[in-house]
């Protein structure tokens, strides 16, 4: 398994995922600080916290797209039938995938809030509360969006291509959009990483949706497309 | 004897069109089995089942003598190198990289398999080179080393040489040539015949899904069978002669050219001297061996275009 991990990190090299996890990490940056440096009246943490749905939405696209493509990337250059023919199941090898999936989602929620954090008390001093609250928030985000990364799988599969998959999960996220800030907004899977980090952090617009529900719909949005991902690429191998 | 590959009543139905229909295959040690067929013929399907890439509607394949099953198909994958219609690879990878990739996934330790294999089908030079720039012919050579990388007893390419030159063909054809000398069975499926017909100890013909005939080059040979051509001053008066001479002659009159087709050449000396002696000038006198391309033509009635 681990042998299969390297080598997925291996074919990352020349990517544009080497240009797109920066610019991810730099995104949220440059915005809380242009609107510290616009309204200095609002302290950078009430900034962080009004800007948390954003911060959010780039997170998400940058698993979505991040996900399709190393989904997707073997079908594009007709890479399948020469997995299939090593003597690793293609569910390992799937199984890797999620994986680096959810290593690069946790080290950028690390770094996005890691970030946060480091400005924050460059500007206003180290804050126990606030260190505490960023790190759990990093750490909530990757456990959230994580939950999605089996589902993103599914449809990269079941459309083999990575702009068609990427495009149908955007979309799809763009027209449920405004329903992040409704109170049964959690019955589509894709906007509660949005919903509950931005509750976490305490946006007052995302407070009316409980945790408990939220997580029921990841656990079993991350179950069932578990399941018909594994499914799917045992078929499609 | 001992068959590599032995598939029985193989079957594979795509809706209800049988795209391979009972397909008895046997493929014996060393051989280089040409496996040919033209496009659409169920070729590449066969090599996917036989890979276990699809599974078959019916029939049952069996590799290395043992019933392929979930169970234990991977240890028979280890020991087969493949290429499977177009050689795909990570484009954003170099030669090498794509190679030590696939050597991981192999199991294999040995660093050095994958310079071997460079070196074999002369790519050392581009090793470093990132695929997207490699030609067509470029990537089907990678396609062969990536095929050899882990040394496999059982060779299955599907269509090996589309898109290389014709040097690049002969060079391959050599290659392959010099890996059965080393005791490998190769199974390659073509429908360029001319390629084929030059490097294969059995051949296995394939249309329309059924597998129309199964034997060694030296059979279809016999069976291709050839004719004499000779070119003559006065052709119809020639054909009646030798019509004459040889009982049921299968003779045809072309401009100048008398073509009669026989199964031996003992009668040619014959003929001659019967055309002499009847003052028909015979300006020239050749045997002509039958190609594989014609007897296909022959035995698919004529629809095969290859």
């Amino acid at each position: 398994m681990y042998k299969l991990l390297t080598l997925e990190f291996r074919k990352l090299k020349g990517t544009f995922l080497n240009i797109l996890i920066p610019v991810t990490f730099l995104a949220p940056l440059i915005l809380v600080l242009i609107q510290y440096a616009s309204d200095q009246k609002t302290s950078l943490s009430d900034i962080i916290t009004n800007s948390s749905v954003f911060i959010q939405m780039i997170s998400l696209a940058c698993v979505v797209i991040s996900g399709c493509y190393i989904t997707t990337r073997e079908y594009k250059s007709n890479m399948m039938p020469y997995l299939a023919i090593t003597p690793n199941s293609m569910a390992r090898i799937l199984f890797c995938k999620f994986i680096l999936l959810f290593l690069e989602t946790f080290l950028l929620q690390l770094a996005i809030f890691g970030a946060l954090l480091c400005v924050n008390t460059v500007l206003n001093g180290f804050d126990g509360i606030i260190a505490f609250r960023f790190l759990t928030t990093g750490l909530l985000s990757t456990l959230f969006l994580s939950c999605l990364i089996p589902a993103i799988a599914f449809i990269a599969l079941w459309r083999q291509s990575f702009a068609g998959s990427s495009i149908i999960f955007l979309v799809f996220f763009m027209f449920t959009y405004p329903f992040t800030f409704m109170s049964y907004g959690y019955i589509f899977p894709q906007l509660v990483p949005v919903i509950l980090v931005s509750k976490f952090l305490g946006n007052g617009r995302c407070a009316q949706i409980s945790y408990k529900s939220g997580i029921v719909v990841l656990s079993v949005t991350f179950a069932v497309f578990l399941y018909l991902s594994i499914r799917s690429v045992k078929k499609k191998g | 004897m001992s068959y590599i590959i032995q598939t029985k009543e193989l079957s594979k139905l795509f809706k209800k069109t049988a795209a391979v229909d009972k397909l008895n295959l046997n493929v014996t040690k060393g051989d280089i089995y040409g496996f040919i067929g033209q496009n659409g013929s169920g070729k590449t399907t066969t090599i996917r089942m036989l890979l276990n890439l699809i599974k078959p509607s019916g029939g049952t394949v069996e590799l290395f003598s043992e019933t392929v099953s979930g169970g234990n198909i991977y240890r028979h994958l280890k020991k087969i190198g493949a290429i499977i219609e177009t050689p795909g690879f990570y484009l954003n990878l170099s030669g090498e990289e794509n190679l030590d990739i696939h050597r991981i996934m192999m199991d294999i330790p040995d660093r050095s398999s994958v310079d071997r294999a460079l070196k074999l089908v002369g790519l050392s030079d581009q090793k470093g080179k990132k695929t997207q720039q490699y030609s067509l012919g470029m990537k089907q050579r990678l396609g062969i080393a990536r095929a050899l990388l882990h040394d496999p007893e059982l060779l299955i390419l599907d269509e090996p040489t589309n898109g290389l030159d014709p040097q690049g063909i002969v060079e391959i054809r050599d290659m392959l040539v010099n890996i059965s000398k080393q005791g490998k069975t190769i199974l390659i499926s073509s429908h360029i015949l001319s390629e084929i017909e030059k490097m294969v100890s059995r051949i296995g013909i394939l249309h329309n899904g059924k597998l129309l005939e199964e034997s060694s080059r030296e059979d279809f040979r016999k069976k291709c069978g050839q004719s004499i051509q000779y070119r003559v001053s006065e052709p119809d008066k020639a054909a009646e002669l030798i019509k004459k001479l040889v009982n049921g002659a299968d003779i045809s009159v072309n401009e100048d050219l008398v073509t009669l087709r026989i199964t031996e050449s003992d009668n040619n000396g014959k003929i001659i001297k019967l055309l002499v002696e009847n003052d028909i000038e015979v300006k020239e006198s050749k045997v002509i061996q039958a190609s594989l391309e014609d007897y296909f033509i022959k035995l698919t009635g004529g629809s095969g275009h290859v």
